[in-house]
C-alpha cells in the first residue's frame, strides 16, 4: 500500500471518522487493533507473506515477556542477539547467502522499524524505563500501528502509551484540524509533485545512470557536473519524499489525536555532519544514540584508563555507530560502503571539534566558526558531503563498481567540489526565500483567516490532483525499501 | 462527537472549495480554448511523457459526427506524421494523432479499441486508422510492461476506473451510455486543462531529442541500445506481437472502419546494423502483408525513405522529413481511398 494511494487515503480518513467518534478508551483500541490489521493485509499481498514477519513479532513478545523472569541470566543478551540475528537472516544479508532461504517469498517491508521497536522494548522492560509489559493488543498496536510502520517515526513505547490513553479525551479546535489537513495535503504535495517532476529530470540519478551505461566518452568535465547534478537531485528528491511522508503520518496522527514525533528540523541548514543528523531522521539518530552511541561510549570510557585518549573514544564511538547505521540501510557491501561514508564524515567532524576544542585553539576556532562565510562553508560541505555519500542508495554493488572504475576518486572529489560550491551560494539563497514565502504566506493568510486557509488547502488539492494525472507514474514512497 | 463533527465541517469545507475552484478552472479553459479541434500527442511529448494521458483524455474529445483519421503508432508516428500537414491537405477528414512512444503491437491494439470504444456506431463506420509498424514494436510484452503487463495506458485509464483491460482489451467497469463516459471523462476537466498546459510548455525546452551528430559512437551506442530493448539473446522478434496485429485487424474490420498498414522507415545504417530488423524482415512482415491481402487492407510502404539524412536519430525524422512523410502519406491515403480491396503502395 503506497502512502499516495486511494486505499490509503480511504484507510486513513474511515479511521479518521471512526475514531473521532468513539470515546471508549477500550473501543478505541481494537479499532486502532483493527485499522493496522486492515493496513498490513492491503499491504502484504497474500497470507504467507505475512507469515515471516508475524512469526518475528511472536517471538519478540515471547522475549520480551522473559525479561521480567530472575530465573533467566544473561535473558536480555541472548534476547538481543536471537532478534538481530532473526533479523539478518529475514533480511538475506549477503554475508549468510550460504543459508538456505526460506521456500517461499515474503515480505520484510517495516521489518526495520519493528526490530528498532523491539529492541527498545525489550531493553527498556529488563532496565526498568517500561514498568509493565505491554498486553498483547498493545505490543500488536506499538509495533504495527499503521503510521509508523513503514519508516517510523520511531516513537518510545511510553509516549506511544501515554497517547493512546490521552486521545479518547483529545479535544479539538478548529485550527487543530485544519493545521493537521494542511500538513497532510503538504505532504502530498511534496511526494507527488515535487518528487515526481524531480524524478523525471535527465539530471536525476536515474538520467546519470543511463548516461553512464550508454556513453563510452572518457572522462570529462560532463560527467562530473552530471554527477554532481546526480547528487545532488536525488538529496533533495530523499528529503522531500521522506518529509512529505511525515507529513502525512504526523497530519493523520494529529486527527487521531496522536502526537508522533518529528523526523525533520530544516537538515540543509545543519551548520556540521554532526548537526545534520541531529536534524535528518532525527528518531532513528536518536534511536542509535540511546541503544548503541551511549553504551558503547560507557563501556569504552569504562576500558580506558589514559585520560589523554578519553575525548577521542568520541570519535571512536561515532565511527561505529554511524557505520552500523548506514549497514542497516541495506543487505549488501554498498551499504557497508555507505556506512563507512557517514562514519568517517562524522569522526572526521568530531575530531575535528575535539582538536578545536584544546585550550590554545579554543578563542580562535570560536570566532573562526562565527563568521558567515565560514558558516555557509561547513553548511555546504555537509550538503555534499552527504549527497554524494547516498550514492550508495541510489546504485548497487555492480554499479558502483562501474562508477567507481569509470571515475574514479579524482572525479568523486570534484563532484564533491562541484557540489559543495553549489551548496554554498544556493543554500542560503532558498533559506532565504522560505522564510520570505513563509512570512508572505503566514500574513497574507492570518489577515484572510479560516477561509483563506481553507482555499489555499483546496489549491493545493487540486495541483496534487492535477500532478497525479500530469506525472505517467505517480512516484512512490522510497524509504521503505530501506 | 464534537472532535467529528469539526472534522468534518473541515472536510466539507475544503470539498466545497475544491469544486467551486475545479468549476472556475474547468469554465476558463472551455472559454479560452474551446473544445480541440484534433488530438496531437506529440504537442504534448514532453520528458513528463503525457502522451497516453493525451489520449486517454482525448478520446473524449473525437467527433463522431466528421470522418476522423486516426494516427496510431509509436514515437517514429508521433513525430513523423504532422496532422495539421494531413488535415490541409486530407480537408474531409479529421486527422488526430493518437500514437505513444516505445509502444509495442499490444499497446497499440488497446489504443485502437480505446478509440473505437468512443465512437459512436456511424462514426466508426467513417473510422481510418493509419498504424504505423516497425520492427521495435515487436517486443514482447514481459519485456516491454514487465510480469505485471500493465500498459502505460493502463496507468492512465486507470485514474478513470472506466474499464478494466484483460490481454489489452477493455471492459468497461459499468455499462454508461456514450454521452456519460464522455461527461465524466470531461469532469477532470481541470486535469484537461494541466494537460493544455503541457501543449503550451512544449515550447518550453524541457524535452531534448537527440540533435548532435550521428557518428560511429551514436551508431554503437544505438545499436547496443536497441539489442538491449528487444531483449532477445537471438536476435528474434516477437512473433506473438503479430497475434494482437491480426486482433486489431479483426476489431477494425468488424465495426466497419478502415485499417491502413504503414510501414515505417529507419535509417539505412540502423536497418543493416539491426539483426532484429532482419529477422523482422524475414519471419514477420510476409505474415503482415499477407494478413493485408486477406483483410482487404491497404498496406502502404515507407520504407524507401531510409536516407540517413531525413533522421535526427536512431529512427525519429528531422521536422523537414517530418513534413515530407506527412505529404506522402496524405498522398497514399487519398490513392487508396480510390481503390477498393486489398492496395499495396509503395513511395519509391
Amino acid at each position: 500500500m503506497e502512502i499516495t494511494s486511494t486505499s490509503f487515503v480511504l484507510l486513513s480518513l474511515s479511521s479518521i471518522l471512526v475514531l473521532n467518534g468513539i470515546k471508549s478508551f477500550i473501543l478505541r483500541r481494537y479499532l486502532i487493533f483493527l485499522t493496522n490489521i486492515a493496513f498490513l493485509s492491503f499491504l502484504m499481498i497474500d497470507m504467507l507473506n505475512m507469515i515471516p514477519i508475524i512469526v518475528f513479532l511472536a517471538i519478540g513478545y515471547i522475549l520480551l515477556l522473559s525479561q521480567r523472569s530472575d530465573r533467566l541470566r544473561y535473558s536480555l543478551e541472548l534476547s538481543v542477539l536471537l532478534i538481530v540475528v532473526m533479523f539478518v537472516v529475514l533480511k538475506r544479508y549477503t554475508i549468510i547467502e550460504f543459508l538456505p532461504a526460506l521456500p517461499f517469498s515474503y515480505s520484510v517491508i517495516g521489518l526495520s522499524y519493528v526490530l528498532f521497536k523491539l529492541l527498545h522494548l525489550i531493553i527498556d522492560v529488563k532496565g526498568g524505563a517500561i514498568e509493565r509489559i505491554p498486553s498483547p493488543t498493545e505490543y500488536f498496536n506499538y509495533m504495527c500501528f499503521f503510521l509508523s510502520f513503514l519508516s517510523g517515526p520511531i516513537q518510545r513505547f511510553q509516549d506511544f502509551e501515554a497517547q493512546e490513553s490521552a486521545s479518547a479525551n483529545h479535544q479539538h479546535t478548529r485550527e487543530s484540524i485544519q493545521k493537521a489537513l494542511q500538513r497532510i495535503v503538504l505532504g502530498f504535495l511534496k511526494v507527488i509533485l515535487v518528487c515526481g517532476f524531480m524524478a523525471r529530470s535527465q539530471y536525476f540519478s536515474d538520467g546519470f545512470l543511463l548516461f553512464v551505461s550508454t556513453h563510452s566518452n572518457p572522462l570529462d568535465v560532463v560527467w562530473i557536473v552530471r554527477f554532481a547534478s546526480a547528487c545532488t537531485l536525488y538529496t533533495l528528491f530523499l528529503y522531500f519524499n521522506f518529509s512529505g511522508y511525515m507529513d502525512v503520518v504526523i497530519g493523520v496522527g494529529a486527527m487521531f489525536g496522536f502526537n508522533l514525533p518529528e523526523n525533520f528540523q530544516k537538515p540543509f541548514e545543519a551548520k556540521n555532519f554532526l548537526d545534520f543528523w541531529a536534524r535528518w531522521h532525527i528518531t532513528l539518530s536518536d534511536w542509535f544514540r540511546t541503544y548503541l552511541f551511549n553504551p558503547l561510549l560507557k563501556m569504552l570510557v569504562s576500558h580506558c584508563s589514559n585520560k589523554k585518549i578519553l575525548p577521542y573514544l568520541g570519535v571512536l564511538a561515532f565511527f561505529v555507530t554511524f557505520t552500523v547505521m548506514g549497514l542497516w540501510h541495506g543487505t549488501n557491501s554498498v551499504f557497508l560502503v555507505y556506512g563507512v561514508f557517514l562514519g568517517l564524515g562524522i569522526s572526521i567532524n568530531k575530531l575535528f571539534h575535539v582538536v578545536m576544542q584544546k585550550k590554545n585553539l579554543k578563542q580562535r576556532y570560536s570566532k573562526f566558526r562565527n563568521n558567515i562565510f565560514v558558516q555557509q562553508c561547513f553548511r555546504g560541505l555537509t550538503f555534499s558531503y552527504f549527497a554524494v555519500a547516498l550514492t550508495c542508495l541510489w546504485t548497487d554493488e555492480k554499479l558502483l563498481s562501474l562508477l567507481g572504475s569509470k571515475m574514479g576518486l579524482f572525479a568523486g572529489c570534484g563532484a564533491l567540489i562541484v557540489v559543495w560550491f553549489a551548496a554554498i551560494f544556493l543554500l542560503p539563497t532558498v533559506s532565504y526565500c522560505r522564510l520570505l514565502v513563509s512570512r508572505l504566506s503566514d500574513n497574507f493568510l492570518c489577515s484572510f483567516g479560516y477561509v483563506a486557509r481553507n482555499i489555499s488547502i483546496s489549491i493545493q488539492i487540486l495541483l496534487i490532483l492535477t500532478g497525479l494525472v500530469v506525472i505517467q507514474n505517480p512516484v512512490v514512497f522510497v524509504y521503505k525499501a530501506f | 462527537m464534537r472532535n467529528l463533527k469539526l472534522i468534518l465541517s473541515q472536510l466539507v469545507s475544503v470539498a466545497l472549495i475544491s469544486v467551486v475552484l475545479s468549476g472556475s478552472l474547468t469554465f476558463i479553459t472551455w472559454l479560452f480554448w474551446g473544445r480541440q479541434a484534433f488530438i496531437d500527442t506529440e504537442l504534448m511529448s514532453t520528458i513528463y511523457a503525457p502522451e497516453p494521458i493525451g489520449v486517454a483524455h482525448g478520446v473524449a474529445e473525437i467527433n463522431s459526427d466528421v470522418k476522423n483519421i486516426f494516427l496510431i503508432g509509436s514515437s517514429n508516428v508521433r513525430e513523423g506524421f504532422r496532422p495539421t500537414i494531413l488535415n490541409q491537405r486530407l480537408s474531409d477528414f479529421t486527422t488526430s494523432n493518437f500514437a505513444i512512444g516505445a509502444s509495442n503491437i499490444a499497446q497499440l491494439y488497446e489504443t485502437v479499441g480505446l478509440v473505437n470504444h468512443f465512437l459512436t456506431p456511424a462514426g466508426r463506420q467513417n473510422a481510418v486508422y493509419v498504424v504505423g509498424i516497425w520492427y521495435g514494436q515487436f517486443v514482447s510484452n514481459n519485456k516491454r510492461w514487465g510480469p505485471s503487463g500493465k500498459t502505460d495506458l493502463d496507468n492512465e485509464l486507470q485514474k478513470f476506473r472506466l474499464f478494466t483491460v484483460n490481454d489489452f482489451e477493455l471492459y468497461p467497469r459499468v455499462f454508461m451510455s456514450h454521452e456519460v463516459e464522455v461527461g465524466y471523462i470531461r469532469l477532470f476537466l481541470p486535469l484537461i486543462a494541466a494537460k493544455r498546459f503541457m501543449v503550451y510548455a512544449r515550447s518550453l525546452p524541457i524535452r531534448m531529442p537527440y540533435k548532435g551528430k550521428i557518428d560511429d559512437v551514436f551508431k554503437a551506442e544505438s545499436k547496443k541500445f536497441w539489442h538491449d530493448y528487444m531483449g532477445t539473446v537471438d536476435d528474434s522478434v516477437d512473433v506473438e506481437q503479430f497475434e494482437y496485429l491480426h486482433k486489431m485487424a479483426s476489431l477494425i474490420d468488424k465495426v466497419g472502419s478502415k485499417l491502413i498498414l504503414v510501414d515505417m522507415p529507419i535509417p539505412n545504417w540502423h536497418k543493416n546494423a539491426s539483426a532484429h530488423n532482419t529477422d523482422y524482415q524475414n519471419r514477420v512482415l510476409w505474415r503482415i502483408e499477407k494478413l493485408a491481402k486477406e483483410r482487404q487492407i491497404a498496406y502502404l510502404d515507407m520504407r524507401s525513405l531510409e536516407t540517413d539524412g531525413d533522421f535526427y536519430d536512431s529512427a525519429h525524422p528531422t521536422s523537414q522529413a517530418a513534413q515530407y512523410w506527412s505529404a506522402s502519406l496524405s498522398h497514399m491515403i487519398t490513392e487508396s481511398m480510390k481503390a477498393t480491396g486489398y492496395v499495396r503502395l509503395r513511395i519509391d
